[in-house]
């Protein structure tokens, strides 16, 4: 293999005139930090809520919940990111198309929402699986207390649920974290979109996808080194 | 032993005379299921009026009727499947009924104008699994309903949980987690919990048939002294010991029908239904 390498290139000034290399990836991995936190927000709270919306005993909330999930899982990230970015505007009222195209940051925000709905279809999965596999006399003793239903899920069966399904909401948030990078397709300027641009500038492809790759390891070491924290902090004693 | 005679009623349980027993008990005729004894007068603390309920096409409770009157302690026996712990569960609503009509407390359960929730606040349930909350402290357990339910103070809360915990002898495990308690104790908090509500009628569906045989006794006793504190009780279990001891009434259920409701004496001096029999001989002969 006939190749330069050139470890030094990050400490050289990109042709962006602002700064080395290293600091267009680090604005990069900030992007996708962003991005993956404001997403999770949307997963978690939306997702949470189709998740409940399943368990519920009415057969409406259920035929909602399932269409959402149905809807947003079968559907390719990546064509859900081009529907959002680029068919949406078009076939809202074109005042409102205008308004999304003229949005400072639109691929940032446009991420957001469609990385937020496409992981809170996965999410609401793990809620529905954490709520169900409680035991059905938990709903029942809740209930018989005098709690209304909002009751029962607040005080009782979702933080039981949340505690059993800690392990694989991980994994989705670390799946969300790193889906992030579909929205370079979009012209987000996230980690991804940063050491491509890299490569294409000075040529140097090995570096700049070898730091992308530990930039994302290591962010999501992070994430796994907070999760199980989490986990050790809200272990309910004498259980297991 | 199923021959022993039942020792005279104590004074708590008044027995109307219109309801005293046969004294030939020989094939009966008539209808098998005697009509409850009126023991307490006005209207009574649960009644339970031609109840049906179907899941789907099956039919698990076919026009059931008893009432349960003001301090009355009913026991509810019967084989596995007879449709004992739906009907105990149709009392509060965790079930819904198809046909019939409950009453607790002059509230009638079916019925669209009645507030489920705050019934049930009134209705103490003990389940067979005890069902505390796993991710709550004892005193937690004890107090979220009444802070959350009844908005009571937190402090007020507290104390009732307190006071209640001492009474089932468990004040040193307050900051214990369910995990860390045996079954026994877990069904004393569970009874400590539903009694933190002030419930005017207890309901227990199978309070100790989820537990070791040492620690039974325990729950029982907690529930004897219930029973003679006035509680009205509604209790199904096989303890047949228990209904001897402190039961007023035994109802005896098959097949999703109350095949035999009768004054203890009655049910187990000489039960009238062949099914009852049965039952009994193979529950009493150890």
């Amino acid at each position: 293999m006939n190749y330069n390498w050139n470890w030094g290139i990050f400490f050289e000034p990109s042709p962006e005139g602002t700064g080395t290399y290293a600091d267009m990836l680090l604005s990069g991995l900030v992007w996708t930090i962003a991005t993956a936190l404001s997403s999770w927000v949307i997963a978690f709270f939306l997702g949470s809520l189709v998740g409940v919306m399943r368990t519920l005993p009415s057969k409406a909330a259920n035929a909602v919940g399932t269409a959402y999930v149905e809807l947003f899982r079968n559907i390719p990230l990546l064509v859900q990111m081009f529907l959002w970015y680029f068919v949406l505007p078009e076939v809202l009222p074109q005042s409102w198309g205008n308004a999304l195209k003229q949005l400072p940051n639109a691929p940032f925000y446009t991420g957001v929402v469609c990385l937020g709905f496409f992981t809170a279809s996965r999410v609401a999965e793990q809620v529905r699986a954490g709520i169900q596999s409680l035991p059905r006399g938990q709903g029942l003793a809740g209930t018989a207390m005098g709690f209304t239903v909002y009751q029962t899920y607040r005080y009782v069966l979702l933080p039981n649920a949340y505690r059993v399904i800690l392990p694989p909401m991980t994994s989705e948030f670390l799946n969300n974290l790193k889906n992030t990078s579909v929205a370079l397709t979009i012209g987000l300027l996230e980690l991804t979109a940063r050491a491509r641009s890299m490569q294409e500038f000075s040529f140097q492809v090995f570096e700049a996808f070898t730091a992308a790759t530990i930039l994302y390891v290591l962010i999501n070491l992070f994430v796994i080194v907070l999760a199980s924290l989490l986990e050790r902090s809200v272990a309910v004693p004498g259980q297991r | 032993m199923t021959s022993t005679p039942m020792p005279a009623p104590t004074a708590t349980t008044p027995v109307a005379p219109g309801s005293v027993a046969p004294s030939d008990s020989g094939l009966q005729s008539g209808p098998l299921t005697s009509p409850p004894p009126r023991i307490a007068t006005g209207t009574p603390m649960i009644a339970i009026d031609n109840v049906s309920k179907w899941y789907g096409d099956f039919q698990v409770l076919t026009n059931c009727t008893t009432q349960v009157a003001k301090g009355e302690v009913v026991v509810v026996c019967g084989p596995s499947g007879s449709g004992k712990s739906t009907l105990i569960k149709c009392v509060n609503a965790l079930e819904p009924i198809q046909k019939g009509q409950i009453t607790v407390n002059d509230t009638k359960v079916v019925d669209k104008a009645t507030d489920l929730p705050k019934l049930r606040s009134r209705v103490g349930m003990v389940f067979q699994h005890f069902e505390l909350f796993p991710h709550l402290s004892i005193t937690e357990n004890l107090t979220v309903a009444q802070r959350k339910v009844l908005k009571r103070p937190a402090e007020e809360a507290k104390k009732k949980g307190m006071d209640l915990l001492a009474r089932v002898g468990l004040s040193a495990h307050a900051d214990k987690y369910p995990g860390q308690l045996s079954g026994g104790q877990q069904q004393r908090v569970a009874i400590a919990r539903a009694l933190a509500m002030n419930p005017v009628v207890m309901l227990f569906d199978e309070p100790t048939s989820a537990l070791d045989p040492e620690m039974v006794g325990e729950v029982l006793d907690v529930m004897v002294e219930l029973a003679k504190e006035g509680m009205t009780m509604m209790v199904v279990t096989h303890e047949m010991g228990f209904a001897r001891k402190v039961a007023d009434r035994v109802i005896f259920m098959d097949r999703g029908e109350i095949v035999e409701d009768a004054r203890k004496e009655d049910f187990f001096g000489q039960p009238r239904s062949e099914r009852a029999q049965q039952f009994l001989s193979k529950i009493l002969q150890h």
